[in-house]
């Protein structure tokens, strides 16, 4: 049997890191609306459009995609949240200098739509 | 038949390092044990097989915020780069730990700039390779146990705490309404009890709960791979859904579980299942079947 060296343990400890992230992220979970390395796939279906208009003028589909990354309506397998950081993450990110009106609107596995707007 | 199903050979001390460049189908003769070493070389080919590199973006709101300052044509590039590189050491039998390591960073880097390219079924390609490339005796092979129970036993805890899916109102929206599976509406209305949304959500639950316990006992692996089997089967025969690459590369990571030392200790009936090269023979074959499929309909 040859000796352990130490490659061998930072190959062990990467191994278990990766581990203990998920196991983190199933706790975080619980907390936030984010589905991220939780092995949280198809536990909601949000079908959702989003609405935006800078300086009053409403963006196309087209500009809201590329805005935001998603298209205008559509759904979101995993979680609704997802659809709301994008669009918070985008305006903080990379429009601070043009921000928009959003609205988002959602409706999870069919149930009673909500409202989101940003900012 | 090239494929003869015997226990894998000892190593071959003299085989040449051409030899292994023009033998892809060799799986032993490294550091990986040859099961993880077939699954590694399934997992890249299946990577390609999906174009899952062509649908890499530059980062965007990403998980990691830093990754946003990489310029987006580079990064990509340098993503996709390091998972040819890590595909071209796997494939070609010469370091097949570093190139499962590349190939799972190239997966991981591409997930975390950009969280709309995050998919649940890259994460955990991603993850099986990094298990992989990690793998420095029997511990790894149990911390890769360790990952498939984490997987279920999250899934089941998710699901379990949303209360849609404890009525089965998720189940029925996503039948009647994402499918619109007919046959769904029909066998509701004629079978009594519940609900078969109800029956149906709970029914997962319970099931990735059991799997989540019985792969981390060696004597029920071979019981809940069989279950595992049927229970991620039965969308693909009765709604199509493959969930991208999810299915197959779940599949094929199953194999993990079948290396000889492993054998020992589970009840298997089927003891030609455990050869090493099964796995990577059956990826050769599912790939050769859906390209052949796609050139005679193009045809």
């Amino acid at each position: 049997m040859r000796p352990i060296t130490i490659a061998d343990r930072r190959r062990v400890r990467l191994a278990v890191g990766l581990l203990v992230l998920q196991i983190l992220m199933l706790g975080v979970a619980r907390f936030h609306d984010d589905r991220f390395m939780t092995w949280a796939p198809h536990d909601e279906w949000t079908d959702f459009e989003i609405e935006a208009a800078v300086d009053g003028v409403p963006l196309t589909d087209a500009e809201i995609e590329a805005r935001y990354g998603y298209t205008a309506a559509g759904a979101e397998p995993r979680a609704g949240a997802h659809v709301r950081r994008a669009v918070r993450l985008a305006e903080e990110r990379y429009h601070a200098d043009d921000p928009a009106e959003v609205v988002v609107r959602t409706r999870v596995n069919g149930g009673e739509e909500r409202t989101w707007s940003w900012p | 038949m090239v494929l003869a199903l015997e226990r894998a050979a000892a190593p071959d001390a003299d085989h040449s390092p051409i030899g292994r460049w023009i033998a892809p189908w060799r799986v032993d003769g490294t550091v990986l044990p040859p099961h993880q070493f077939a699954v590694a070389k399934g997992l890249v080919v299946l990577l390609w097989f999906f174009g899952e590199m062509a649908k890499f973006r530059g980062p965007f709101v990403a998980l990691l915020p830093p990754l946003e300052w990489l310029p987006a044509g580079p990064t990509v590039w340098a993503l996709r780069g390091l998972i040819v590189a890590g595909s071209i050491l796997v494939l070609g039998g010469r370091a097949p730990r570093l190139g499962s390591g590349l190939v799972a960073a190239g997966l991981f880097g591409a997930i975390t700039a950009n969280a709309l390219v995050y998919r649940n079924s890259l994460f955990f390609v991603a993850a099986v390779l990094l298990l992989i490339a990690t793998h420095v005796g029997p511990v790894s092979t149990w911390l890769l146990r360790v990952q498939f129970s984490v997987m279920y036993a999250g899934a089941a805890l998710n699901k379990l705490l949303i209360a849609d899916w404890r009525d089965g109102t998720y189940f029925e929206h996503w039948q009647t309404v994402v499918l619109d599976n007919g046959w769904w509406t029909s066998l509701d209305g004629a079978l009594p009890g519940p609900g078969l949304a109800l029956v149906a959500g709970w029914t997962v639950i319970v099931t990735e709960f059991a799997l989540a316990a019985m792969l981390m006992v060696r004597r029920t692996v071979w019981p809940a791979l069989a279950i595992a089997l049927v229970f991620h089967t039965i969308p693909v025969l009765t709604d199509g859904l493959t969930f991208g690459i999810f299915y197959s590369a779940l599949v094929l990571a199953f194999f993990v579980f079948l290396e000889p030392d492993e054998a020992e200790h589970s009840w298997s009936p089927i003891r030609w299942a455990h050869d090493p090269r099964l796995p990577w023979f059956l990826t050769l074959t599912y790939v050769g079947l859906a390209l052949t499929k796609d050139v005679l309909v193009a045809l």
